[in-house]
């Protein structure tokens, strides 16, 4: 089954093409890594994913459905850099914001909401920190309190702009981890500037420069030949334009 | 003593009492906000554009306090929907309705007849001149800037935090912008009364400035900049009753002094 379908999509922002004729398709439980230069248009294909920008041309459905009703069913975990490093806020309030909608009046979640979100921390292995706020947590912890606060509205696509841009070797390894593990039940998409490190775990690889080229590395994956591997790995490099 | 036995026995310091209490509970709620959402200079454009609702209801012979009211949200609605259009320069139309609001304000106070020495205390601010209907009114907006905010208050924080997310799930993103500028003319609305409007952005942003740099979370930053905006106005009422100084004035200056005082040794 589809989860996203684009079908001919162009996006302009003025009047030059940010990107041009679009076409893929993502399955349910692919992962997929969108790999390519900055300011080819990969922020710009997540917006449009999430309903952020309208297409100039073409159709976009997500679930099937042309119309967004499903937004919430989509987790998103922007790029940490967006934000505050500072800002007064508690670590479980800020993940419990996903709950939020437009009739929650007042300053208290409810109980059921702060369990599930108790839940998702501990299961990101920062369940210690919940009461801190976010100005005493160090870039990891940080970039998994992101993704638990996606996770706590049990979200069936989990979108990543740059996950690990801000974080170390080690902790790049456990959130992609992380998200290996969450693919068992939930569609991924990624944006990365790392396509080698990704290719371990993801299925697809979109290359965005304009235009889009997709990649199915199932094939690869299987393959034990080292060198047909980065054989491949360097065609998708040079056409990914990095 | 004199002093503060006056507070108590002499009406016009006593109203100037309550209207800086509430006035610092303004500080706190609302300037808290706006510290966070980082929009001082969008609350600044807002308090200098309502000299042209004072001018205008001087001219016609209303109230001015309702002539401010009315430009203010006018005010905050039209920068609101400019920000949301995102086609012209923020920075630019701020200035304008900054500039704009004041040169209508004067051109309606000199067709005005008469000597017009109530410029200089709408610019300048007069807590001393304060009457009990002045006060009624405060006291209503109080009253709705409170609640607002604590109907509001996650989702306040949510949009503050992270628009883009917000609107993820729903969340009124623009109501809710738009309904934050409202309650800062609100609260520029009470705050002229004490310093006037070009001390308005001082006294709406310093405590709550001051308070975050000791607090981690809003709601202790709220509490703790009213707490402050507190002191601050009755200092600034006893040490102008003492030196016969303007009192809004005194108070900018002790609020500003504290905050960059502390700002450079929390830098050091």
């Amino acid at each position: 089954m589809n989860v996203i379908d684009f079908k001919d999509v162009s996006f302009n922002y003025d009047n030059s093409p940010t990107l041009v004729d679009i076409n893929f398709s993502i399955e349910k439980n692919d992962f997929v890594a969108i790999v390519g230069p900055n300011g080819g248009g990969k922020s710009t294909l997540l917006k449009l994913i999430l309903a952020q920008e309208i297409p100039s041309k073409g159709s976009i459905k997500v679930f099937g459905d042309k119309n967004y009703k499903s937004l919430e069913k989509l987790g998103y975990v922007p790029q940490f850099t967006t934000h505050q490093q500072d800002f007064p806020l508690r670590l479980i309030d800020m993940v419990l914001q996903s709950k939020l909608r437009n009739n929650s009046f007042f300053v208290r979640y409810s109980l059921k909401d702060k369990q599930r979100a108790a839940e998702i921390l501990e299961m990101l292995k920062i369940g210690e920190y919940k009461d801190k706020f976010l100005s005493e947590l160090s870039g990891g912890q940080r970039q998994r309190a992101l993704i638990a606060r996606a996770l706590i509205d049990d979200p069936e696509i989990l979108i990543l702009d740059e996950p690990t841009a801000s974080v170390d070797i080690s902790v790049e390894q456990d959130i992609y981890d992380i998200l290996k593990d969450l693919n068992k039940n939930m569609t991924i998409l990624l944006v990365t500037h790392d396509v080698s490190f990704v290719s371990k775990y993801v299925n697809k690889v979109f290359c965005v420069n304009r235009y889009l080229h997709a990649h199915k590395l199932d094939e690869l994956t299987n393959t034990d030949a080292q060198e047909v591997y980065n054989r491949s790995m360097k065609m998708i490099k040079h056409q990914c334009g990095l | 003593m004199e002093f503060f036995s006056a507070l108590f026995t002499v009406s016009f310091l006593r109203n100037a009492l309550l209207a800086g209490l509430m006035a610092s509970i303004v500080c706190g709620v609302t300037g808290s906000l706006v510290v966070v959402k980082r929009i001082s200079f969008v609350s600044g454009a807002i308090a200098h554009s309502v000299l042209g609702g004072i001018g205008i209801a001087y001219f016609f012979n209303f109230s001015p306090t309702l002539g401010a009211f009315v430009f203010a949200v006018i005010a905050a609605i039209l920068i609101s929907i400019i920000k949301q259009r995102k086609k012209q320069n923020e920075d630019t139309v701020l200035s304008a309705f900054w500039a704009v609001g004041m040169a209508i304000g004067i051109i309606f106070m000199s067709m005005t007849p008469g000597y017009n020495s109530n410029l200089m205390s709408y610019l300048f601010g007069n807590i001393l001149l304060v009457t009990n209907t002045d006060l009624w009114s405060l006291l209503v907006l109080v009253f709705v800037i409170i609640s607002t905010v604590v109907v509001f208050y996650r989702q306040f924080i949510a949009m503050i935090f992270d628009e883009e997310f917000a609107r993820l799930k729903k969340i009124k993103v623009n109501f809710l912008y738009t309904l934050l500028l409202i309650l800062i003319s609100l609260s520029v609305v009470i705050l002229i009364r004490v310093v006037g409007i070009i001390l308005v952005i001082a006294l709406l942003t310093l405590p709550a400035a001051i308070s975050r740099l000791f607090n981690r979370s809003i709601g202790g930053m709220m509490v703790w900049a009213s707490i402050l905006g507190l002191v601050f106005t009755l200092l600034g009422l006893w040490l102008s009753y003492l030196l016969n100084l303007p009192t809004g004035s005194v108070i900018i200056v002790l609020a500003g002094i504290t905050y960059i005082s502390l700002a450079l040794m929390k830098s050091h």
